[in-house]
């Protein structure tokens, strides 16, 4: 069970034992773990703890978990919960009054969980397509960008079928499962996508 | 070539969310490294005992402190048939599982094997020093079922 699955199988298989569907779901949530913690402003050393609580926690819950599809909810409340309470604890008193003094941790919450879907959403929708697709599409988002020259000679593939066959590769991928599941209609692009679009990786 | 191929701005967009999405997580590799290897605590036919009460986490830091224990904090763990209760001493942990049907409890911390607490009839345990860092405890009972409580930091 890997990269192609979605979360809810994800959260099922690692529960049975499979090691690399926890890989999955770490490749998939780490980022959200942490931006959470950010948002709570914590020391490195604190997100680094808060991280490790939160993923000890989610082990033994994988089975308890009713809803396997609602973990990017239930982990980042459980890491909010963990910041509040290590922001809490006695150790800090003198830092911190109250609670209360991070009243947008909330909305940046949804930011985050928004963000992380999408990105679970993309890896499972990218790792459905085909492996010529896939290995077409790796190079296209190269960083630094590769001119199509250069996509043409490592694929042996005709430049001029590149364009084509990218835009072939986002069609499928905006019409993927996964995606219209995400935007929750019928193929539109991400309205807020995980990236910066300033990079062009075409030939100029 | 660009102007052969003219791209669309959701094309753009697109390939930037997958760019973003195959990249792997912007975190600290030993955050990443940790998340991964947590998965070697995974419990095999254990009943969770899941953290019910921490005096810690509630409004009032310090409503925990009990007569008796005079505990800087207190824990409670709930399972299906059995509480675990736990306080934390400056120099201790004491506990209790109720009703006392355990047999065995082991102390287990991410850094270090597992240890075996001594447990008494009624139940009551003593873990001394305190455990670094981030802690559970597994309980197992006369019958041979395993219970774990969640893991917390002190």
């Amino acid at each position: 069970m890997g990269a192609d699955s979605s979360t809810a199988d994800l959260v099922r298989a690692a529960a049975e034992g499979d090691g690399e569907a926890w890989d999955e779901i770490v490749q998939r949530y780490a980022e959200l773990v942490v931006a959470v913690c950010r948002r709570f402003r914590l020391a490195d050393a604190d997100v680094r703890d808060v991280s490790q609580t939160v993923w000890l926690r989610l082990v033994e819950n994988l089975p308890a978990l009713r809803e396997p599809g609602a973990l990017p909810g239930w982990l980042g409340s459980t890491t909010r919960n963990e910041c509040l309470h290590l922001l809490r604890s006695s150790r800090r008193q003198v830092l911190v009054e109250e609670p209360r003094e991070f009243p947008d941790a909330a909305p940046g919450l949804d930011e985050d969980l928004l963000a992380a879907e999408r990105r679970s959403a993309l890896r499972q929708a990218f790792a459905c397509l085909p492996p010529a697709w896939r290995a077409l599409l790796e190079l296209l988002v190269a960083d630094p960008p590769l001119p199509y020259a250069e996509i043409s000679r490592r694929l042996g593939i005709p430049v001029g079928s590149i364009g084509p066959t990218r835009a072939r590769c986002l069609e499928k991928l905006r019409r993927s499962p996964a995606l219209t599941a995400l935007l929750g209609g019928d193929g539109e692009q991400p309205q807020r996508p995980a990236g910066r679009s300033s990079r062009t990786p075409r030939e100029r | 070539m660009g102007e052969r191929f003219p791209q669309e701005p959701a094309d753009e967009e697109l390939l930037a969310a997958v760019r973003s999405a195959l990249r792997p997580p912007q975190v600290p590799e030993d955050v990443l490294a940790a998340a991964r290897a947590v998965y070697t605590w995974r419990t095999v036919d254990a009943e969770l005992a899941e953290l019910s009460y921490d005096s810690a986490g509630s409004s009032r830091p310090g409503a925990g402190v009990r007569g008796r224990t005079a505990a800087l904090r207190t824990l409670t763990f709930r399972a299906r048939e059995v509480v675990v209760e736990v306080g934390v001493t400056p120099d201790a942990l004491t506990g209790q599982v109720v009703p006392p049907v355990v047999r065995a409890v082991e102390l287990h911390t991410t850094g270090a094997d597992p240890v075996p607490v001594d447990v008494d009839e009624l139940g009551c345990f003593t873990v001394h020093p305190l455990p670094a860092g981030r802690f559970r405890l597994v309980c197992t009972t006369a019958g041979g079922e395993r219970i774990v409580t969640d893991w917390v930091g002190l």
